[in-house]
């Protein structure tokens, strides 16, 4: 599905692997981004609340 | 992923953008400077590429000016004029970005094809994100496309890794649940019939899957920032920055 080549430093994911992700899981590629990011700060910052996803999509990149 | 190549990643991600700062007066690392830059730049010339075409300019002049801003920022080094206190890589790379298309109004040479790096891939999707981000300054758009770099980047990695181990198939039916909402997500048992796995097999490696892209986009955001304690700041500023409306 991403694999496209593996050699060395070159990208073996496609450019729109973003947009693959967000089609499966009906999100914005906005949104799926903001996910991806918020994975990995400490889960305090979950906690508050302040980064949580909306419920409606947000717009997208 | 071998420990050593592991540790080999760790060690230039920590030290990328800090690296290159450090080396902004000195002569005897700007070899070793000059390659952390290119390294950067490589990942993150399509948030430029596309601040370009926000901007206004037609396809190939976006190219062309990506190009030779890169080649020009190497070639004249650049990045000796960075803060050295407060510089991030991102704020860093927009704003020589700026201030080269300014002078290179005046320098038709700039414009010209060829003159150093090229950039890969540059690609009709840049142009249909500009599209539906009409109502984002050219700025905004930067900032948007600069997350969607790092994150690229670490899932290229993760990938990267996961292929060595012999589980890229297992990677291409986790990396979706990643970010899956559990209403909209495909069902464990549905990936587990298609991946011929158990179900709580899958749960586990994506357990696995999880913590080690959020080891490694920690790394890559460490490589674009002077200091490590700044590694939250910045993911807070760019989830910030997606969550506009």
């Amino acid at each position: 599905m991403y694999s496209k080549r593996t050699n060395g430093n070159k990208l073996i994911t496609p450019p729109d692997v973003l947009e693959e992700i967000a089609a499966i899981n009906h999100l914005t590629v906005a949104e799926v981004v903001r996910l991806f990011l918020v994975q990995a700060l400490p889960e305090t910052d979950w906690k508050l609340g302040t980064l949580e996803l909306s419920p409606r999509p947000i717009a997208s990149i | 992923m071998c420990r050593e190549a592991e540790n080999h990643d760790k060690l230039f991600f920590s030290t990328c953008w800090a690296t290159v700062l450090k080396a902004g007066d000195s002569a005897a690392s700007s070899v070793q400077a000059l390659s952390a830059l290119s390294e950067l730049c490589q990942i993150y010339w399509r948030p430029l590429y596309v601040f370009l075409l926000k901007k206004g300019y037609a396809r190939e002049d976006a190219q062309d000016l990506t190009q030779g801003f890169f080649a020009h920022l190497i070639k004249n080094r650049g990045y000796v004029y960075a803060d050295q206190e407060k510089g991030r890589f991102r704020s860093f790379l927009l704003a020589a970005l700026k201030h080269f298309i300014a002078d290179a109004r005046d320098r038709e040479h700039a414009l010209k094809r060829g003159g150093g790096m090229v950039v890969e891939n540059l690609d009709d999707n840049a142009e249909a994100q500009i599209a539906r981000g009409a109502k984002w300054q050219a700025d905004e758009v930067y900032d948007r496309e600069w997350a969607a770099s790092l994150v690229r980047q670490a899932i290229d990695r993760l990938a990267q890794e996961c292929a060595l181990a012999g589980k890229a198939d297992l990677f291409s039916c986790l990396l979706p649940r990643l970010v899956a909402r559990e209403e909209s997500a495909v069902p464990y048992d549905e990936i587990a019939r298609r991946s011929h796995r158990a179900a709580t097999t899958l749960r586990r490696e994506r357990a696995r899957l999880r913590a080690r892209y959020r080891a490694i986009l920690r790394e890559e955001v460490r490589a674009t920032v002077p200091e490590v304690t700044e590694v939250d700041q910045e993911l807070r500023y760019l989830c910030r920055v997606l969550a506009a409306t």
